[in-house]
């Protein structure tokens, strides 16, 4: 009997959690936006299709397909869609079905466009060099196999070779068409808005932004530094500072240690003190680097470059617009790149990047201000970050970052806190001193030494005292 | 660039500091073991070599009487003795005052310096004596010491009880050492150089510098090197090189101990001093090209210990120095930290320590006055000696490009100087 009621409380939870469940999925499938389908030669995303997801998921959530695996079923929760054709293949009836009954907002891209029903009557055309999509130049020609669009598509943007302007972006519906992805040059910074516009998709405004004072080492005066410091400081913008603490002098086959230069190492101290982040650039090993400058009191939460020991690392390139996780590490894309004070205005391409960047959704505006500038250029700077309202500067030094290495552990809380472990031992620090300053720490030596022979003066000195005190008692006891 | 210059300059100045520290402790151990195998040697004494004392005296009416009074106190058998007053070309009285001394004492007696000896120096004026001698040890005194009463006793107890000593080395004291500031300082100086260089170096290495004066050499030995060197300066450093090139050494024995005088003016401070100085770059010079062919390596090590002396410890101070004083006014990058001010508290307390156990050795010296004269005399007193030595080697480089013959110069003497030595 008990095991009759047992059987029937067992379907009932079965049934109850097979409800939960599917509710579930629904209400997580009811979350997916876009669908990002691509048909490349190896059916595994390639840089291109990368590139797209990243654009895309500025805006929303994406997941991303292989062209062989897509059905109608498996679109169905989905809002949007991107096919994005890197190759020509024939796409599978599955596919080409489930694509044509897609129903939201959709954008085709590439030549396999024509085995879809939205594009069934299009012609293709010849193949062409394209100099120019819009008013963006191609740096170098791109080929491409031009299509003819029937009439009831409306031409969105033109594309031109030398001689000849071809229709390369269409729009009919929620079908969209864009006869390639050329992902280079200028086109980086149109594409998120074109797709985004294309897909309808809600446009972010805010552009996270940050500055970094760069090329901090021994070498750097720091009067010039306190200098720009105090300007951002005065205005109230947040600053984060990225220090060699050894520098590597190729030509001379010499290291520039930081405590070399004492004022800017006390200033730097001092700065650290005062809750500025700071940067680790390493010229040498990251862990040695670290260590150095860990040693001596200044914390660097975020790496310049790849490193496995931080968990923010800021990179250079000018693929990367975004703030990005890869592999639990936050990197921090340094889009805007450097003031060169050679040029006759050297604020003038500066402001042209940020422009450029503003024109793409949510991307990160990094810009680097070298320490060895005076602080001439930093008004210019801060009233033109100043006119754009959807630039939003975040502090370093407010953002959770850790950093481990097999003798420091950092943990940077995001109210600025910075909890600090150090694990070496007293040979550790002796080698890392020795390796630093060799001279320096024979030199130590030396005074230990000497400071036990001093002792043992004194105290031979006062021995010989006591034994003369001796004799002369002697003396006077034996001569009455 | 500035940073390389300064650590030369720290290796060069530091490794003369730690030498001298080394040799302060061997002459501290040389101390406290020097007296104890005077009971067995005084058993070799029952018969004494014939000594000769060589006292040249140029000009020295002022001192020569009571060096002179002293050496007739002298315990030793009178007729083994002949003490020598040679009479150098004087101007003075002193050959009167010592002839006086001859008629009075049978063992003393003076000889004129003859053409082309005459007036030539101390050099010329020792070899007079030897030709004129026949002691089997000669001694020498400067004509303005007044040795202890047991003094050429001690000196010759030496050489009898060490075969291959072919000289004995005694202790000399400062005998105006309360006159002058300046006398002073050169009581502690001497004081110190004894212990250190002479106590430290016979301790570690068997090896003494002859002094010129309170010492006591084999006739034999002296004949074989042809006697003194007339063109050095200082014939006593020469001597010792070329003593030590025949497989002899040279013995300290502090018990000996002679009372003299020293310069109470900076002039004649200086005008002394040079001499030395002069002398000394003389013989490293003259030995430099044989440094690697003389047969003693200990003497080579000496001969090197000059040379850093007088020659590169001065240039790493002069380095130093300039250094610190340039970068007052100017950032020449220089990065070395801290530990340059704690090497050079250091250096000053390993000075103050060097110098109050050898104070502490000698009886009555480690006093309160002393001890501030011993502060006050390494800002003032031994900074001189860093401008002395420069201009002695400009003084030699000028002598060896022009080939200027060397004038000897005779040390002025003072008078009013207690009997001490005598007493």
């Amino acid at each position: 009997m008990r095991s009759k009621y047992s059987f029937w409380l067992a379907i009932g939870l079965l049934c109850f959690y097979t409800f939960v469940k599917s509710e579930t999925v629904h209400a997580a499938e009811a979350e997916k936006d876009i669908a990002l389908i691509f048909a490349t030669s190896t059916q595994q995303p390639n840089n291109d299709v990368r590139a797209l997801q990243e654009i895309l998921q500025v805006y929303t959530s994406v997941d991303v397909f292989s062209i062989e695996e897509v059905n109608q079923q498996m679109l169905q929760p989905y809002k949007r869609m991107v096919v994005l054709n890197t190759y020509p293949t024939n796409i599978p009836q599955n596919a080409s079905s489930a694509v044509d009954q897609f129903q939201g907002p959709a954008v085709m891209i590439g030549e396999n466009a024509l085995q879809f029903s939205p594009f069934s009557k299009w012609q293709v055309g010849p193949i062409v060099e394209l100099r120019a999509i819009g008013e963006e130049g191609l740096n170098s020609p791109v080929q491409w196999k031009s299509v003819k669009p029937s009439v009831d598509y409306e031409v969105v943007k033109m594309a031109s070779s030398l001689n000849q302007s071809y229709p390369f972006i269409m729009k009919k519906h929620n079908w969209s068409y864009i006869g390639d992805f050329i992902n280079s040059d200028t086109m980086q910074y149109q594409w998120p808005a074109i797709i985004g516009e294309l897909l309808q998709l809600p446009k972010p405004q805010i552009h996270p932004a940050f500055i970094v004072l760069t090329d901090i080492n021994m070498k750097t005066d720091v009067q010039t530094l306190q200098e720009v410091v105090m300007e951002f400081s005065e205005k109230r913008i947040p600053i984060a500072l990225e220090v060699t603490p050894i520098l590597l002098d190729e030509s001379e086959n010499k290291s520039y240690y930081l405590h070399d230069n004492k004022k800017l190492l006390s200033y730097l101290q001092k700065l650290q003190k005062e809750g500025y982040p700071f940067i680790l650039s390493s010229a040498i090993s990251t862990e040695k680097s670290l260590n150095y400058l860990v040693l001596r009191k200044i914390i660097p939460t975020i790496n310049r470059g790849d490193s496995s020991l931080f968990k923010g690392n800021i990179q250079q390139g000018d693929q990367q617009l975004y703030l990005s996780q890869l592999e639990h590490h936050t990197i921090y894309p340094m889009t805007v790149g450097t003031i060169v004070d050679r040029d006759i205005y050297p604020l003038y391409p500066v402001k042209q990047k940020i422009d450029l960047l503003l024109k793409v959704p949510r991307s990160v505006i990094g810009i680097q201000y070298p320490a060895y500038l005076n602080a001439t250029y930093v008004k210019g700077l801060v009233d033109y970050l100043s006119e754009h309202p959807q630039i939003e500067l975040f502090n370093f030094r407010q953002t959770k970052q850790q950093v481990k290495s097999e003798n420091i552990s950092i943990v940077q809380h995001e109210n600025g806190e910075q909890t600090i472990h150090l694990s070496f031992s007293k040979i550790e620090r002796l080698k890392i001193l020795f390796d630093e300053r060799p001279f320096e720490l024979i030199l130590w030596v030396l005074v230990l030494i000497v400071s036990m022979f001093v002792t043992l003066f004194f105290i031979s000195t006062l021995r010989l005292r006591i034994t003369l005190r001796k004799r002369l008692f002697e003396e006077r006891k034996t001569n009455g | 660039m500035a940073n390389t210059l300064f650590f030369i300059s720290l290796f060069l100045i530091w490794i003369m500091l730690l030498y001298h520290m080394f040799l302060m402790e061997g002459g501290y151990l040389h101390f406290r073991s020097f007296e104890k195998p005077i009971d067995d040697w005084s058993k070799k004494m029952d018969k004494v070599p014939s000594v000769s004392v060589f006292i040249p005296a140029h000009n020295e009416a002022i001192v020569i009487e009571q060096t002179l009074r002293a050496m007739s106190r002298l315990y030793y058998p009178k007729d083994q003795l002949e003490v020598i007053v040679i009479n150098d070309n004087s101007s003075d009285e002193t050959g009167e005052i010592a002839l006086k001394y001859a008629e009075k004492f049978s063992f003393i007696r003076v000889i004129e310096t003859v053409e082309p000896n005459k007036g030539k120096g101390k050099s010329s004026a020792l070899n007079s004596a030897l030709a004129d001698s026949t002691g089997d040890i000669v001694v020498v005194y400067d004509a303005d010491n007044t040795p202890e009463r047991m003094a050429v006793w001690y000196l010759v107890m030496g050489l009898m009880n060490d075969p291959k000593a072919a000289a004995t080395v005694g202790k000399f004291r400062v005998i105006n050492a309360a006159e002058t500031w300046l006398t002073r300082f050169i009581n502690i100086e001497t004081i110190c150089f004894q212990w250190m260089a002479q106590g430290g170096r016979w301790k570690w290495f068997k090896v003494a510098t002859i002094p010129g004066t309170n010492f006591a050499i084999r006739r034999s030995v002296l004949e074989r090197l042809g006697g003194w060197d007339v063109k050095a300066l200082a014939e006593d450093t020469e001597l010792t090189i070329r003593v030590y090139n025949l497989g002899y050494h040279i013995r300290f024995f502090p018990k000996a101990i002679t009372w003299e005088q020293e310069p109470e003016t900076l002039k004649v401070w200086w005008k002394q001093r040079t001499r030395w100085a002069r002398g000394n770059q003389y013989v490293v010079l003259k030995f430099l090209s044989q440094f690697f062919t003389l047969k003693r390596k200990s003497i080579i090590f000496d001969l090197f210990y000059f040379f850093f002396t007088y020659f590169l410890f001065f240039f790493g101070v002069i380095l130093s120095n300039a250094l610190f004083i340039i970068n007052l006014f100017y950032d020449i990058g220089l990065t070395v930290g801290d530990i340059a001010l704690v090497l050079w508290v250091l250096a000053f307390l390993l000075f103050l320590g060097e110098v109050m156990i050898t104070l502490s050795i000698e009886k009555t010296e480690m006093n309160r006055k002393n001890f501030f004269y011993v502060i006050l005399m390494y800002f003032t007193y031994s900074q001189m000696w860093i401008v002395l030595v420069v201009w002695s080697l400009l003084l030699e480089i000028k002598r060896m490009f022009t080939g200027q013959e060397v004038q000897w110069y005779k040390t002025e003497r003072f008078s009013k100087q207690s009997d001490k030595g005598a007493e």
